[in-house]
């Protein structure tokens, strides 16, 4: 099961920027999930 | 818990969905870097909500829900948010700068937990050519830089900035009335890593008390050294019931500016990632000080 959601990712990875430039030329909301460290920082 | 879950999945129907780890969209600065973030753009790619999704997730999960469906929930509110940063900017502009609208921006800054302010700070600063009263505009600017510098991870050169633009502005707009209150920014966050503070204080009132500046400058110089002065004995106060390791002890007594013991207290002590450029500061102006007091 793991494998299969593995393989049809609901979200992206990588450039944020990319990914909300793509968003907004297709008119799709978009959500921005992130943290920076696991650290305090 | 939400990676994976089906309810991810159906909101990715209708959201698109990004996780890009430890990248923050540019022209989108935060702050407690520590925490999960959740930013929701709209149709338009326009910021209409920021959260810190740990604590939000807390508090919807008390309502009854489950975390996935907790987190379509918080999705579902944010983007019911009625307006956007950016349309909140545009408002700025269309009405020249009004103090309604910069009401309205202060209000979505605090929503959106001080994302975005170091972008609205720019925006302010530049908006200024539309704006009624320009200077105002350049004063907001870095009214909201000094307070997203006093929310933020210790930042030696996001300081060194803000007291440099506040600096400027007294020196450029004297006259203006935004000028005065410049001053208590520049002190209360622009120096509150700095040594000496009445010293730095006096090298600023000596600029603005020269025989080419006018009487503005001279009462803005002498209206700072009287609050570097009030700054220094506070400090002083709250030094009496401060044990040499409690937190807060070593800069106290730089913002004092005893050098001796700054130096003492930085020598027994470990300076850690943000700090090293601000200890090293301290400890330059510091030898510098007691070398000049030798000297004497």
């Amino acid at each position: 099961m793991s494998l299969l959601f593995a393989q049809s990712k609901p979200y992206q990875e990588g450039n944020v920027d990319e990914f909300l430039a793509d968003a907004r030329s297709k008119g799709r909301p978009a959500i921005v999930l992130f943290n920076f460290s696991d650290k305090s920082g | 818990m939400l990676l994976p879950s089906k309810e991810l999945a159906d909101l990715s129907q209708r959201f698109a969905i990004c996780l890009p780890g430890k990248q923050a969209p540019s022209n989108c600065d935060i702050r407690y870097r520590q925490l999960y973030w959740l930013l929701v753009y709209d149709d338009k790619g326009e910021l209409r909500s920021a959260c810190r999704l740990g604590a939000r997730l807390t508090k919807v999960t008390k309502q009854g829900f489950d975390v996935p469906n907790a987190f379509v929930e918080i999705v579902e509110k944010a983007i019911e948010t009625p307006v956007s940063l950016e349309q909140l900017e545009r408002d700025y502009i269309a009405s020249h700068g009004s103090d309604k609208a910069f009401a309205a921006l202060q209000a979505k800054l605090k929503a959106l937990q001080g994302v975005g302010q170091m972008r609205v700070a720019r925006f302010l600063a530049t908006a200024s050519e539309h704006a009624k009263d320009p200077v105002r505009s350049r004063a907001r600017g870095l009214q909201v830089e000094a307070d997203a510098c006093s929310h933020q991870v210790i930042n030696y050169g996001a300081f060194a900035k803000l007291r440099e633009g506040l600096a400027e502005f007294v020196t450029a707009y004297p006259e203006h009335p935004a000028s005065a209150e410049m001053l208590k920014p520049l002190l209360d966050v622009g120096m509150k890593y700095s040594f000496d503070v009445e010293a730095k204080c006096r090298a600023y009132a000596q600029q603005w008390s020269g025989p080419d500046r006018g009487v503005a400058h001279k009462k803005l110089a002498t209206l700072l050294l009287k609050q570097a002065a009030k700054k220094v004995l506070t400090a002083n106060e709250k030094l009496k019931k401060l044990k040499p390791r409690a937190y807060g002890y070593v800069r106290l007594q730089a913002v004092c500016g005893e050098a001796q013991i700054v130096l003492t207290t930085l020598d027994s002590t470990k300076t850690f990632g943000v700090m090293r450029p601000i200890h090293t500061e301290w400890r330059s102006e510091a030898k510098a000080k007691l070398a000049v007091g030798r000297d004497k």
